[in-house]
C-alpha cells in the first residue's frame, strides 16, 4: 500500500512536468557531442533548489536517465556518441544504421535501455533500506574507513594518473575545509573573504569544473556540427515479438550484470558492457558478427550501460559513496535539499527518497517514449551550431552559480573553477576525484575527528580497528589503492625470484 | 587535449602542476600554522603532508623521465577558451551595471560574433528567446531573483 501511496506522489501534474522537462533537456544534452549527464545536472542543481525536494530530485533522476540514453542515439546514428560511454553501443548500431535498419538499432537500443533501467531502478528500490540497515551499525571508525573507501576507489582506478588523481584528491580534501570548522566554529582558509565563511560553495565549483570547462573544450577544439542523414532512420523501431525474444536472454543477464557493477563504487561502464559483451560474444553462434551489426551485441551494451544507473545510486544513497562523478554530483542535489545519505534518509526522509526511486522507475518509460517516437528528432539536435550553444550554456552556468547563494562572489567563483577544470583535464589531472573529496571531504574529517576523540589512546584505537567490519573495509581501501599496480608488483617478484634461481 | 610527443621539448607542463599545488601547500600550511586551535589544525596537517609527498613523488618522476617519454599536452585553442571566459567575465561585471536582463542578449549577441555566427535571422531571436527564457523560467515559473545591476 506503501508503494500505491508514494506512486500517488510521484504521479502529481508538477513532478510529471519535470519528469518530462528533464527528461527532454537530457536526451538532448546526452545526444550532443561535448556534453554529458554531468553537465546536465551540474546545470539543473541551481534550477532545482527552489522546487520541492521530491520534484528536485525526480528532475535530476529524469536527466541521468535521459542524459545516459541520449548518447545512444548519435552513437547509433551517426557514429558520433554523444557521451564518452555511448560509443559501446555504435559498435553494432552504427553498422546496422550503414546497411539501412537505423530505426531497427533505435528500436534495439531503446527497448534494451528501458529494461536495464527498470532492473537497475528497482535494485535500488528493494536493495538499499536494506543497505542502509546493516550501515546502521556503523561507528566514526567505519564511516572514516568508508568514506576513504569511495576516494580510493577513484584513485585507483585513475591508474595512468593516479599520482595525479590522489593530488586532484588531495586538493578536494583542503577546498573541503574552507569554511567554518563545524566541531568548534573556527573560521579557516577563508583568506578574510566572507563570502567563503560557509564554505566553498558546492554549486558554483562543480558548474564551473564540469559545464564551463567543457565549453571552454569545445570552444578550443572548434566542435562544428554533424549532420543526421534522412535516411538514417527508415522504417520502424517498433520491434516484433519474435526479435525481442531473440535479444531477450542477453538483455536480461546484461541488466543483471550492469546493475552489480554499477552498485560497486567508480567501477565505470567499460567494465559492465566488457564483461557483458564478452559473455554475450562467447556464447553467440556467430560470434564474429559482433562489433559488425549484431542486435545482440547492440542490447548487450545497451543494457549493461542503462542498468548502472541505478545501481549507482545504491552505494550513494546508503552509504554516502558516489558510484561515480555523476553520482557525486547528484549527492550534491540531496544535500541542497537538506538530505543526507544514510539510514535517516529511509526512516525520517524516507517520503522523499522512496518516490524518488520510484520516479526513477517511470523516466525509464520516458527513455520507451523518446526512444521510440522522438529519435529522429533528437539526432538533428546535432544541427545545433556551437557557436550558439557555447555562449548560451555560458550564460546559463553564470546564471546558475548566482542563484544558489544570490552572491555575485559565485559568478566569478564559475568562472575561475572552469578555467581550473580546463587545464585540469588539459593536463590529465582528472577531476573525479577532486569532486569526490570536495564532496566527502567534511564527512572524511567529522569521522575521523569523532574517532579521535572515542579513541584517546592507542589500545581503544586498536579495539576499534580489531573487527570485522573495519578491518574489511581497511583490506578493500588497501586493495583498491594496490590493484592497479597489482600486475607490475607480480612482474617485480616474479623478476626477483628468477635472480634468487 | 594530449598530443602525440614533441621532441627535444624540456618545458612540460607538469613543472607548472607541480608548482601550483606547492603553491597551494604553501599557502594552507601558512593558513594553518596561524589556528589557534591544536584539533582544527590535524586534519589540514594530514592532508598537506600527503599533499606535500605526493607531489614532490611527481617531480621527481617528471625530472627522471626523458623529455621524448612524456606525455604531451596542447593547449592548442587555448586561446579561444580564454577568450570566451574573458567575455564570461565582463559579462558577469556588466550585470552588476546594467542588471541581466539587458546584459544578456548584448552578451550572447557579441559572444555567438564572435565565434563565428553571422546570420542575424539567428543572433537576434537567439538573443532575445535566451532572455526571454530565463525570465520565464527562473522568475515566473520559479520565483529566483535575478541578478539586478546599479543601473537597471
Amino acid at each position: 500500500m506503501e508503494i500505491l501511496e508514494y506512486l500517488l506522489m510521484v504521479l502529481t501534474p508538477t513532478n510529471l512536468m519535470w519528469l518530462t522537462i528533464g527528461s527532454l533537456v537530457g536526451a538532448f544534452l546526452g545526444a550532443l557531442p561535448g556534453m554529458n549527464a554531468d553537465t546536465g545536472i551540474a546545470m539543473f542543481l541551481p534550477l532545482t533548489f527552489n522546487m520541492d525536494p521530491l520534484t528536485g530530485l525526480l528532475t535530476l533522476c529524469a536527466i541521468y536517465t535521459s542524459a545516459s540514453y541520449g548518447g545512444n542515439i548519435t552513437g547509433v546514428l551517426l557514429n558520433t556518441p554523444g557521451t564518452p560511454e555511448a560509443m559501446y553501443m555504435a559498435w553494432d548500431g552504427y553498422p546496422m544504421t550503414v546497411r539501412g535498419e537505423g530505426a531497427k538499432a533505435i528500436g534495439v537500443t531503446t527497448i534494451a535501455a528501458f529494461f536495464a533501467g527498470v532492473v537497475g531502478a528497482l535494485a535500488l528500490l528493494f536493495l538499499s533500506p536494506f543497505i542502509a540497515r546493516f550501515a546502521l551499525k556503523f561507528g566514526p571508525m567505519e564511516m572514516f574507513l568508508t568514506t576513504m573507501l569511495g576516494l580510493t576507489i577513484v584513485i585507483g582506478l585513475s591508474k595512468g594518473s593516479m599520482l595525479k588523481g590522489c593530488l586532484s584528491a588531495c586538493l578536494g580534501l583542503l577546498c573541503a575545509m574552507i569554511g567554518t570548522d563545524d566541531f568548534i566554529g573556527v573560521s579557516r582558509f577563508d583568506f578574510g573573504l566572507k563570502e567563503l565563511y560557509d564554505g566553498l560553495p558546492l554549486l558554483p565549483t562543480v558548474l564551473g569544473l564540469f559545464a564551463v570547462s567543457q565549453l571552454l573544450i569545445m570552444v578550443a577544439e572548434k566542435k562544428g556540427t554533424v549532420v543526421c542523414k534522412n535516411n538514417a532512420m527508415a522504417g520502424s523501431p517498433f520491434l516484433s515479438l519474435v526479435e525481442m525474444g531473440k535479444l531477450a536472454w542477453v538483455t536480461v543477464r546484461s541488466s543483471i550484470i550492469g546493475t552489480i557493477v554499477g552498485i560497486i563504487p567508480a567501477a565505470s561502464t567499460s567494465v559492465a558492457v566488457g564483461i557483458s559483451y564478452g559473455i554475450s560474444k562467447r556464447e553467440d553462434k556467430d560470434p564474429d558478427s559482433f562489433g559488425n551489426g549484431n542486435p545482440k551485441g547492440l542490447a548487450t551494451a545497451s543494457a549493461a550501460h542503462s542498468a548502472i544507473t541505478g545501481g549507482s545510486l545504491v552505494p550513494l544513497l546508503t552509504l554516502a559513496i558516489p558510484g561515480n562523478a555523476t553520482a557525486a554530483l547528484f549527492l550534491g542535489g540531496l544535500t541542497i535539499h537538506g538530505l543526507a545519505p544514510g539510514t535517516k534518509l529511509f526512516t525520517t526522509d524516507g517520503h522523499i527518497v522512496y518516490p524518488m526511486m520510484i520516479g526513477l522507475v517511470l523516466a525509464q518509460f520516458f527513455i520507451l517514449f523518446i526512444g521510440l517516437f522522438g529519435a529522429k528528432y533528437f539526432c538533428k539536435v546535432t544541427k545545433v551550431p556551437t557557436n550558439v550553444l557555447i555562449p548560451i550554456v555560458g550564460c546559463l552556468s553564470v546564471l546558475g552559480a548566482y542563484v544558489f547563494r544570490y552572491q555575485s562572489f559565485d559568478m566569478i567563483l564559475v568562472l575561475v573553477c572552469g578555467l581550473i577544470g580546463y587545464y585540469m583535464i588539459c593536463t590529465g589531472i582528472p577531476p573525479a576525484p577532486f569532486v569526490l573529496a570536495f564532496v566527502l571531504g567534511a564527512r572524511a574529517e567529522t569521522s575521523w575527528r569523532r574517532m579521535a576523540t572515542l579513541t584517546g589512546g592507542s589500545e581503544s584505537f586498536l579495539h576499534m580497528m580489531l573487527k570485522p567490519v573495519p578491518l574489511i573495509l581497511l583490506a578493500l581501501n588497501l586493495l583498491f589503492l594496490i590493484s592497479p599496480f597489482w600486475k607490475d608488483i607480480k612482474g617485480l617478484f616474479g623478476k626477483r625470484a628468477q635472480e634468487v634461481q | 587535449m594530449i598530443n602525440e610527443e614533441k621532441k627535444g621539448n624540456t618545458f612540460h607542463w607538469d613543472y607548472i602542476t607541480i608548482g601550483f599545488f606547492y603553491l597551494a601547500a604553501i599557502i594552507f600550511l601558512y593558513q594553518t600554522f596561524n589556528l589557534q586551535q591544536m584539533e582544527s589544525r590535524i586534519f589540514p596537517y594530514i592532508v598537506l603532508s600527503l599533499a606535500i609527498i605526493l607531489n614532490t613523488v611527481l617531480l621527481v618522476k617528471s625530472i627522471k623521465t626523458s623529455p621524448d617519454k612524456r606525455e604531451q599536452y596542447s593547449f592548442e585553442g587555448g586561446n579561444r577558451a580564454l577568450y570566451i571566459t574573458a567575455a564570461l567575465l565582463i559579462y558577469v561585471i556588466a550585470i552588476g551595471f546594467i542588471g541581466f536582463y539587458i546584459a544578456t542578449p548584448v552578451y550572447l549577441y557579441l559572444t555567438m560574433f564572435m565565434l563565428g555566427q553571422r546570420k542575424q535571422k539567428v543572433l537576434i531571436p537567439v538573443a532575445l528567446i535566451t532572455t526571454l527564457f530565463v525570465y520565464v523560467v527562473f522568475d515566473l515559473v520559479l520565483s529566483m531573483p535575478i541578478p539586478g545591476g546599479m543601473l537597471f
